[in-house]
């Protein structure tokens, strides 16, 4: 067993007064053991609704239309919620955007610790209490023993969310969910974290699937990157691939609205446009609407995934043995000194 | 020729009771100069935002001077003229445009309320032909008018405060976090405004930001803030080719680039900050570029 995780075609609807908003649409994704996956695109593209699909976070009025979701070998797509709090936890876990909603104010640390551990294991008290205390010299908070009783608003916004880490990893998941767990935090920290995740991921061998917009901070933590546009992936691939060289427009006009890949006073190529309403979404690149390079076959049919090399794989037609070669237009090459005066 | 806006020794303390006193910004000094871009970066808490309050009025300051075109505009005897210019002449734009923009109010009518209080034009023709100009340079159309701003995304409640900061063609704009709570690619929009807007008005900028490359790409100079102190002060690209403060090291080299061989191999500084005193003295190290020499 090489995948964590494996997602085959899988579509989630929403039930809204406006209609059914097709928030997922037909992804088919593999994680593998102890990688780092990052997820990237603008918000209301489907990072967060497949995330917790896996987990069964979804809010009432969404639906699995389709599809599987294959967690370590093991099909739970239809598991009920009694199933799945045996998992939830134990076998994957999550963490969020903002940790002091995580967090209870009111309990301590130490406590809410050993509440995760406790759930999932039977051991005694004692044993689960040195076990938080373990976690948290694992995530690196100074002086466990004394900050085990303190409540979360002693800490500092980077401690607090290396305390929800320490919760998702109680019992030792094969998967963590990290749905942008740095944007709250300011740059110092949030490298930390970073540095933190990928230490942890190599001491417990865990996978991560890293869900963030921030192209710095995708190139920082991840093996691998699948960008998604309108509930669809529309490229995947190894960072290398999908950084130097990118296929999709829409991974272009991101990597372009980046001020880093642009010398100061020039002009950043944004993409036009907003990202679309999934509400009845036609059957055509949802894309094709924002993107100049699009053709006629962009408005007409959905493109398929292309293969460009066993792990690179892109979905836009500008791929076709057809299609009119278009150079890609940002300046981000291997080894290019670009980036050195950059910053 | 004089800065458009001279800030000496403010500082900016909040007294909480008779045993705490916060000070959120101490001792800063800088100026911005005519059709300047000047970015303020700094962590959370070190008095970014407070000086952009102060320097607008909305904190009376506890000590220090502030000199817009030449004139004091923080003491207690300022004169009605010079506090109305300042007034007419300094706008800010904030993070949170949902919180920025009165929900019962439709996007022409936000546009319309600084020109009405301050009288700038008399003639009701006159302001409908503002609005529509002023919509039609960040990038709205007519059809925006008779929205309210909770019929818009944020880029577009975005582009609405921008528009209504711009209305009465300021000489200052304060720009607090104007990006922060938007997406990647909207975000590139906006900046692509601002360049536009100061390019063709010459209006002066100040940035603040936390992103630091998003500051980078913008300003001119750019002033890094710890713990409401000055710690850094100089031009782009001296300050990134030269950090000398160990706290803009550090802040410079955990920005993430995205550039995956780069960040792999690339050694970041570490900055214990709850070792900074502040205490020190803010010493020009070459022309232009500042540096709190600690002691």
């Amino acid at each position: 067993m090489d995948n964590v995780l494996e997602l085959r075609n899988l579509s989630i609807s929403f039930t809204s007064p406006e209609g059914t908003i097709n928030a997922v649409r037909d992804v088919t994704l593999d994680v593998h053991k102890g990688e780092v996956l990052a997820v990237v695109g603008e918000s209301g593209c489907g990072k967060t609704v497949m995330c917790q699909s896996v987990m069964k976070l979804l809010p009432k009025n969404s639906k699995i239309d389709r599809g599987e979701i294959i967690l370590d070998g093991t099909d739970i797509t239809n598991y009920s919620e009694r199933n799945m709090r045996k998992i939830r936890g134990k076998d994957v876990s999550m963490i969020f955007q903002d940790p002091m909603t995580t967090l209870n104010p009111t309990i301590p640390i130490g406590k809410q610790i050993t509440e995760a551990i406790l759930v999932h294991n039977k051991i005694s008290r004692e044993d689960a209490k040195k076990r938080a205390i373990e976690l948290l010299d694992l995530i690196g908070i100074d002086d466990p023993v004394h900050r085990f009783n303190l409540q979360p608003h002693f800490f500092s916004g980077g401690m607090r969310q290396r305390c929800v880490l320490a919760i998702a990893l109680a019992s030792n998941p094969k998967l963590l969910f990290a749905d942008e767990p740095t944007t709250a935090l300011d740059v110092t920290v949030q490298a930390k974290i970073l540095d933190l995740l990928l230490e942890v991921r190599d001491k417990l061998g865990l996978s991560i699937v890293f869900v963030s917009h921030d192209l710095g901070v995708v190139s920082r933590i991840a093996d691998r990157v699948a960008v998604m546009y309108a509930g669809k992936i529309v490229e995947i691939g190894t960072v290398d691939e999908v950084f130097y060289d990118p296929r999709h427009p829409y991974t272009w006009g991101l990597m372009s609205s980046h001020p880093s890949l642009v010398k100061r006073g020039g002009e950043l190529k944004s993409i036009p446009g907003m990202p679309p309403v999934l509400i009845n979404p036609p059957d055509c690149d949802m894309f094709a609407f924002r993107n100049k390079y699009a053709m006629k076959a962009d408005f007409e049919q959905m493109p398929p995934m292309f293969k460009i090399s066993d792990t690179h794989y892109a979905a836009t037609w500008l791929l076709d043995s057809r299609a009119p070669k278009v150079e890609c237009p940002v300046s981000l090459r291997k080894n290019d000194d670009v980036m050195e005066g950059c910053l | 020729m004089t800065p458009i806006l001279d800030v000496r020794n403010l500082k900016q303390h909040f007294v909480i009771n008779r045993n705490l006193t916060i000070p959120a910004v101490d001792d800063v000094t800088f100026s911005v100069e005519r059709g300047e871009v000047f970015g303020i970066v700094g962590e959370t808490g070190s008095g970014k935002s407070t000086i952009a309050r102060s320097v607008l009025g909305i904190y009376p300051i506890t000590s220090g001077e502030i000199y817009f075109k030449g004139n004091e505009i923080s003491g207690k005897n300022v004169s009605k003229d010079i506090r109305k210019d300042a007034a007419c002449n300094m706008q800010i734009i904030f993070q949170d445009s949902a919180a920025a923009l009165n929900p019962s109010m439709r996007v022409e009518k936000i546009i319309a309320e600084p020109m009405e209080i301050q009288k700038v034009y008399q003639n009701k023709d006159e302001m409908e032909a503002r609005i529509s100009e002023v919509l039609k340079q960040v990038g709205l159309s007519e059809l925006h008018r008779k929205k309210y701003p909770s019929e818009l995304s944020g880029g577009m409640r975005q582009r609405v405060a921008i528009a209504r900061s711009i209305a009465i063609n300021p000489d200052l704009i304060i720009a607090d976090e104007p990006i922060a709570s938007l997406d990647v690619s909207i975000q590139a929009q906006i900046v692509t405004l601002f360049q536009h807007l100061q390019k063709e008005h010459n209006f002066s900028f100040i940035f603040i930001a936390h992103d630091l490359s998003m500051v980078k790409f913008l300003s001119d100079r750019i002033l890094v803030m710890l713990k409401g102190k000055a710690v850094e002060l100089g031009r782009t690209e001296e300050l990134f080719a030269n950090p000398i403060h160990p706290y803009t090291k550090a802040l410079l080299s955990s920005a993430p680039v995205p550039d995956p061989d780069y960040e792999k191999s690339r050694v970041r500084d570490e900055y214990d900050t709850s070792k900074f005193t502040g205490r020190g003295v803010f010493t020009e190290v070459s022309p232009g570029h500042y540096v709190l020499v600690e002691e």
